[in-house]
């Protein structure tokens, strides 16, 4: 797992953004684990008419794993699912501000749904709640790597609002060295 | 302040932010959360409460988004993702196009007709249109340049073929409106089947067509095929056809879930991909790499989506909308006809999952209220999100063909070859609002 890039070209400490590339990783494997564990259990229901235990708490608890982990990351490298139509018209100097705009209301977005996720984290560590099943797995990993991910995704949104900001106020010619600053 | 009044400023402040390039998660989460918030702050008189507000809001909010992510239906969308990464990189789905390309190497326009077949084959695999036109362009556009074809024929066909990706399951839109209709995604896959097929069909009328008018666009190539070429080339594509018949069959059957149907044609992929050494370390990293971060974005736009629809559920903005249908004495027909305007206007600007969520909170009661199939609607909606995906001025999968050729040609050249296309396509359309059955007829038939 090696080869996933760290992001050493943006904003923001460079700890942040091997972090974030660490969590790439983890994704990558729960979606491996997530792909076995249903495959093992198919062959096996059909072959000799038993499955693994609590196959479905399993993936569920690996789902979040695989599509929290990577946000961070998708947000470092501004891959969000965003439409463009309308401020490819809007000047050159306009553009940096744009990006800071849309990072400021990520950041509010976010920051409530990271305050919940740390309660009901808390709420879960402390009743020592667990799934009904087999195994009796406890349900405070998901709810962990839940606010892992987010703290995550909210710290690279402080990062890009502090390089946006600066890019954004400096003139267009500085902006690049301002970003590279803001890397450092 | 009424409720209905925060929904009402609400929704058309979401399609600002997002005009603004906000991302669309951003965008809704925000929205849903500042009017959510209000909401409960101005719940039960007028004066605003912070207190009251910020405990129930958190509580939505955090549950919503756990428990949403926190599914096992869904983690079919990360692996039927991988799997359409797995095989691509594991030469599996485009092996289908070099099959399908020396079956009908002697016909006027066969390369693009094979073109189109191999971006039918590729979609059923990976799930994706934008991934669908990328991946082709890039082997079948210089293939059709080399053999003389017309850039704008070569482009156009690429980006029509990619929309199949919406349409032939496994598609990652069925699979997010299943989940916001809760309907079957497994009948949702077996409903695109036919209007699908009829896609396909018809885009390789238009291409017979094109090059039986302008045949210079579509040379016969020089290179001719021994019978035993053909059967090699179509051996070559057993693991494309595996893959299909494990998806389409076993779900068909009832063997599989849709979700089992995903991590069995995952494991499958990456198996045939390590055993035949297509499939290099770097090239699987680069796949999972890719998969992690598509359906990050994915999934981060569907939470976003969740806590917009719990906030109009609690604003009552869909009753509002019920109110005003009624309101103006609308018949069927004609809601229906505005639902389709509604998409086809908005699929020329805006990203297909993006409207899709936006609208379905709101579309969703009215069809329902009309006694339409929902299934059905299922294909009516993304059939339409297809043909947004290709009508300017934003059409997804233009843009797509149009950085893989670079200067080759100007993007609106691309549009002009595609119009050519869109006429059928809209008759495809026509045909399966008319006949229900078309759509119908496999999931009901189903185990």
């Amino acid at each position: 797992m090696d080869k996933i890039e760290t992001p050493e070209s943006y904003p923001g400490p460079k700890f942040l953004a091997r972090l974030e590339s660490f969590s790439v990783m983890l994704s990558i494997i729960a979606i491996l684990i997530m792909g076995g564990v249903i495959t093992v259990s198919v062959v096996t229901r059909t072959m000799f008419g038993w499955a693994i235990p609590d196959s479905t708490i399993l993936v569920r608890e690996l789902m979040v794993a695989a599509v929290v982990l990577p946000l961070a990351y998708v947000t470092a490298t501004r891959s969000h699912i965003m439409v463009e139509v309308v401020t490819t018209f809007f000047p050159d100097r306009v553009q940096p501000w744009l990006n800071l705009f849309s990072v400021v209301i990520g950041l509010c977005a976010l920051s409530p749904i990271l305050y919940g996720g740390g309660v009901e984290l808390a709420s879960v560590v402390e009743d020592e709640a667990y799934f009904f099943g087999d195994l009796e797995l406890p349900e405070w990993p998901g709810r962990a790597i839940f606010t892992v991910g987010y703290t995550l995704f909210i710290l690279r949104l402080i990062a890009l609002v502090w390089s946006d900001f600066w890019s954004a106020i400096s003139k267009p010619n500085n902006s690049d060295a301002i970003s590279n600053k803001g890397s450092q | 302040m009424d409720a209905s009044l925060i929904g009402i400023i609400g929704f058309p402040i979401a399609l600002i932010l997002i005009a603004l390039r906000v991302p669309i998660g951003f965008a809704m989460a925000g929205l849903a959360i500042i009017c959510t918030f209000l909401y409960f702050g101005f719940k039960s008189g007028d004066e605003f409460t912070f207190a009251r507000a910020l405990y129930p809001t958190l509580a939505l909010i955090s549950s919503n988004v756990f428990e949403f992510l926190h599914s096992y239906p869904l983690s079919m969308v990360p692996l039927f993702i991988a799997l359409g990464q797995i095989a691509y990189h594991s030469q599996i789905t485009t092996e289908i196009y070099y099959a399908v390309r020396v079956w009908l190497s002697r016909l006027p326009g066969g390369l693009a007709m094979a073109s189109v077949i191999g971006c039918g084959g590729f979609s059923a695999i990976s799930g994706s249109s934008l991934a669908c036109a990328s991946a082709m362009g890039r082997i079948c556009i210089p293939e059709m340049m080399r053999f003389g074809y017309g850039k704008t024929l070569a482009t156009s066909t690429i980006a029509v073929g990619g929309t199949l990706g919406s349409l032939i399951p496994p598609s990652v839109l069925f699979i997010m409106y299943g989940l916001f209709t809760e309907t079957s995604v497994s009948k949702l896959f077996m409903a695109g089947v036919i209007p699908g097929l009829l896609s396909l069909l018809g885009f390789m009328l238009v291409i017979y067509l094109w090059c039986r008018f302008k045949p210079e666009d579509g040379p016969i190539p020089e290179d001719t095929y021994s019978f035993k070429d053909r059967w090699m080339a179509t051996a070559r594509a057993w693991p494309a056809l595996m893959l299909f018949l494990i998806i389409i069959g076993g779900i068909y059957s009832g063997i599989f879930t849709a979700t089992e149907a995903a991590a069995v044609c995952m494991s499958f992929a990456l198996l045939y991909g390590v055993l035949t050494r297509k499939l290099s370390w770097d090239k699987f990293v680069i796949a999972m790499k890719d998969t992690a971060i598509q359906s990050a974005s994915i999934f981060f736009i569907a939470v976003s989506a969740k806590m917009f629809v719990a906030f109009v559920s609690l604003t009552g903005l869909t009753k509002e909308v019920l109110g005003l249908v009624d309101y103006f004495q609308m018949s069927d027909w004609g809601i229906l006809l505005l639902i389709v305007l509604l998409y086809l206007v908005m699929g020329m600007f805006l990203d297909p999952l993006g409207i899709m969520l936006l609208t379905l909170p709101f579309v969703i009661p009215l069809i329902e209220g009309m006694g339409l199939d929902l299934i059905w609607f299922g294909v009516v909606v993304i059939k339409l999100l297809e043909i947004g995906l290709i009508t300017p001025p934003v059409g997804l999968n233009v843009f797509v063909i149009s950085s893989v050729v670079g200067k080759l040609l100007p993007v609106h050249s691309i549009f002009r070859g595609v119009m050519n296309f869109l006429v059928i396509d809209l008759l495809v359309f026509a045909l399966i609002v008319i006949f229900p059955a078309l759509s119908l007829f496999l999931p009901n038939s189903q185990w």
